[in-house]
C-alpha cells in the first residue's frame, strides 16, 4: 500500500518481499530528503555554536526532542534523552541507576521474552551486585500473564525490565498492568519498546512506566539514534553514564556540577543529523496514523497465519494467539534447519531472518535451536505473504521435505 | 535451481560421510556457532608422519554445515596436518565448488574451525 513512498522498492529491479522489519525498516523519501537537507543546508555542531548556522542546527536538533516527547506523550521535553541505540539506552539505565540502587540480595525481574539487549545488562548487573535475576515465564497461551508477573515480584524487587512486544513471537505484553503491579511493591519499570514504537501508539503517562527505550531505525528513521525516556525526577536522581563534553556545568570550582537534563546524559557530539531525521520519521508515522497502521498490520498478520497453516510441516512457534499478537511471527519447518529455509527464501526474493534473533533464552525455553521470523511493516502487502508462501514451497521442494 | 543447495550438497546432508565417532581419537573437539547454536563434535587421529589418518564428526546444524563437514572430512583424510592448517574460507568454497556469501560463511567454516582446533590440541600434547 505504501511501497511507492520508499525508494528502495523502486531501486531494485528484482522484486523482493521484505519481511525483516523487526531487524530494521526501510526509509521513506521524506526521511531521506530530510537527511540530505540537514547536511546540505544546516550542518554544524549543536549547543556550543553561536553563529547562525550552528544556532539553526541546534534549533532543529532540539525540535526533534519536542517531536519525540509529544509522540510518546511525555510531560516534559527534558525526559527525552538521545542515545545511539536501544541497547545503549538500556545499558545507560543498568549502569547509571543500577550501580547506584542495586545491592546484595535485591531482585531484578525480566521476562523470558527479552532480547539480549534487555537481558544481558540486567543479568550482568545482578552478577556484579550479587542480586537475584528473576525471569517471568510464559503463560499457557505463550503470553505474559499478570499471575506470572506477580509470582516474580516481592518487596525485594527493585526493577522490572520488560519488552512491550517480543521480537521473536510478536507477543504484546500487558505493560500497563505490569507497571501497576511493580509499583505496588515499590519497583521501577523499564519498557523495551523497540518492537512496538512503530506499531502501536505509546503514552508513557498512561503506562506510567519509569523508563521507555526505542530506536529510530525500526520506525522508518535512521540508524545511530535511539531514545531513552525517563521520568524527570528519576533521571535527575541518576548519575551521568558517559562523561565528556556537554554534560558538565561547572568544573572550575572544587565541586563538579553536572549539566541539567537532558544534557547530563548526552556527552559528546550526538548523532545530530539522525536526531533531526528521527523527527521527520515520527511526522511520517503520525501522518499515516496508528489506526490505519494497526488495521493494516493486523489484517496482514491474520492473513500470514492463515496462509502458513496451509503449508504442511510449517509450525509457528510461541504465538500467543491473535488477541496478544503483534506483527511478528516465528516458525520452523519440520525436518529442516531455519538457516536453510531462510537462505532458500532469500534466493526466492523473500527476506526473513533465521537464528535465535538475539533471544537465546526464549529459544531454549521453547526447546528449539533456532527459528525463521517474518515481521511486517506498513509497506507490506498480501502479495509479500504470498511470495513467502511460494518461497516456502520452493524451499521445501529443494530440500526434499 | 538453487545455487547453494545443489544435489551433491543435499546428498552429503542426508547421508554425511565419516559421520559418528572414532574408537580412540587423538583429539576430540566440540565447536559451536554462537549465532544459530549449530554444534559439531569432531574427532581426529594422526599418525607419526603428521598425517591425518582418520576423522569423524557428529553435527547438529543446517544442511550447509553438515554437507561442509562431510565434504571436508573426505578431503582431509591422508593429508599432512600442516596443509590442513593452511586451509581457509576460499579453500572451503573450492571444496564445495561454489561461492558462499558472508551470511552463510559461519555455517561452512564451523567444521574447518573445529578441525583446526583439534589439530592444535594434538600439537599441545
Amino acid at each position: 500500500m505504501k511501497k511507492d513512498l520508499f525508494p528502495i522498492f523502486n531501486n531494485n529491479h528484482e522484486k523482493f518481499a521484505y519481511l525483516d522489519n523487526a531487524a530494521t525498516t526501510h526509509k521513506p523519501q521524506s526521511v531521506l530528503d530530510s537527511l540530505m537537507y540537514f547536511y546540505t543546508t544546516l550542518n554544524s555542531n549543536v549547543h556550543r555554536s553561536v553563529y547562525l548556522l550552528g544556532e539553526k542546527a541546534t534549533e532543529v536538533y532540539e525540535n526533534s526532542r519536542d517531536v519525540v516527547a509529544s509522540f510518546i506523550k511525555a510531560s516534559d521535553r527534558r525526559e527525552i534523552i538521545f542515545t545511539k541505540s536501544t541497547t545503549e539506552s538500556v545499558n545507560l539505565v543498568a549502569y547509571s541507576w543500577g550501580e547506584a540502587n542495586i545491592s546484595v540480595g535485591d531482585e531484578i525481574v525480566v521476562s523470558i521474552l527479552e532480547h539480549h539487549s534487555n537481558y544481558l545488562p540486567w543479568e550482568q548487573l545482578a552478577k556484579r551486585k550479587k542480586a537475584i535475576l528473576k525471569i517471568i515465564p510464559l503463560g499457557k497461551n505463550n503470553d505474559i500473564t499478570i499471575e506470572n508477573v506477580r509470582s516474580c515480584l516481592s518487596n525485594k524487587t527493585k526493577i522490572v525490565a520488560i519488552t512491550h512486544i517480543s521480537n521473536v513471537t510478536g507477543t504484546i505484553t500487558p505493560v500497563k498492568d505490569i507497571t501497576r503491579e511493580a509499583h505496588a511493591v515499590g519497583a521501577l519499570v523499564l519498557v523495551d519498546a523497540a518492537q512496538s514504537i512503530a506499531h502501536v501508539p505509546i503514552d508513557v503517562k498512561d503506562l506510567d512506566c519509569d523508563w521507555l527505550v526505542f530506536s529510530g531505525h525500526k520506525m522508518y528513521g535512521p540508524t545511530g539514534v535511539a531514545v531513552l525516556y525517563g521520568k524527570k525526577n528519576i533521571l535527575e536522581s541518576m548519575p551521568p553514564f558517559l562523561f565528556g563534553g556537554g554534560m558538565v556545568r561547572d568544573i572550575t570550582n572544587e565541586k563538579i556540577e553536572w549539566a541539567e537534563l537532558p544534557n547530563k546524559f548526552e556527552a559528546g557530539t550526538p548523532s545530530i543529523a539522525e536526531v533531526v531525521v528521527l523527527g521527520t520519521a515520527i511526522k511520517f508515522l503520525e501522518k499515516i496514523g496508528f489506526d490505519s497502521i494497526i488495521q493494516h498490520e493486523r489484517e496482514l498478520t491474520t492473513y500470514a497465519f492463515q496462509k502458513l497453516k496451509t503449508i504442511e510441516k510449517v509450525i509457528t512457534v510461541g504465538s500467543p494467539g491473535l488477541a496478544a499478537q503483534g506483527a511478528i511471527i516465528s516458525f520452523v519447518v519440520e525436518g529442516s534447519h531455519p538457516h536453510d529455509i531462510a537462505s532458500l527464501l532469500g534466493e526466492y526474493g523473500v527476506c526473513v531472518r533465521a537464528g535465535h534473533h538475539c533471544a537465546a533464552p526464549l529459544h531454549s525455553y521453547l526447546n528449539i535451536q533456532a527459528s525463521c521470523r517474518l515481521s511486517l511493516a506498513i509497506y507490506n502487502s498480501k502479495e509479500d505473504i504470498d511470495m513467502l508462501i511460494d518461497g516456502l514451497k520452493y524451499a521445501k521442494k529443494t530440500l526434499k521435505i | 535451481m538453487s545455487e547453494l543447495y545443489r544435489e551433491i550438497i543435499l546428498e552429503h546432508y542426508k547421508n554425511p560421510h565419516n559421520y559418528g565417532s572414532l574408537e580412540k581419537p587423538d583429539a576430540s573437539i566440540i565447536d559451536t556457532n554462537p549465532l544459530c547454536g549449530d554444534t559439531i563434535t569432531l574427532e581426529i587421529n594422526c599418525d607419526e608422519n603428521e598425517t591425518l589418518s582418520d576423522v569423524a564428526f557428529i553435527s547438529r546444524g543446517c544442511a550447509l554445515s553438515v554437507a561442509s563437514a562431510s565434504i571436508l572430512s573426505d578431503s582431509v583424510k591422508g593429508k599432512n596436518i600442516k596443509d590442513i592448517e593452511m586451509m581457509n574460507y576460499n579453500d572451503m568454497q573450492d571444496l564445495l565448488e561454489m561461492k558462499v556469501g558472508v551470511g552463510r560463511a559461519p555455517c561452512v567454516l564451523l567444521p574447518l574451525s573445529a578441525l583446526h582446533k583439534a589439530i592444535k590440541n594434538i600439537k599441545k600434547n
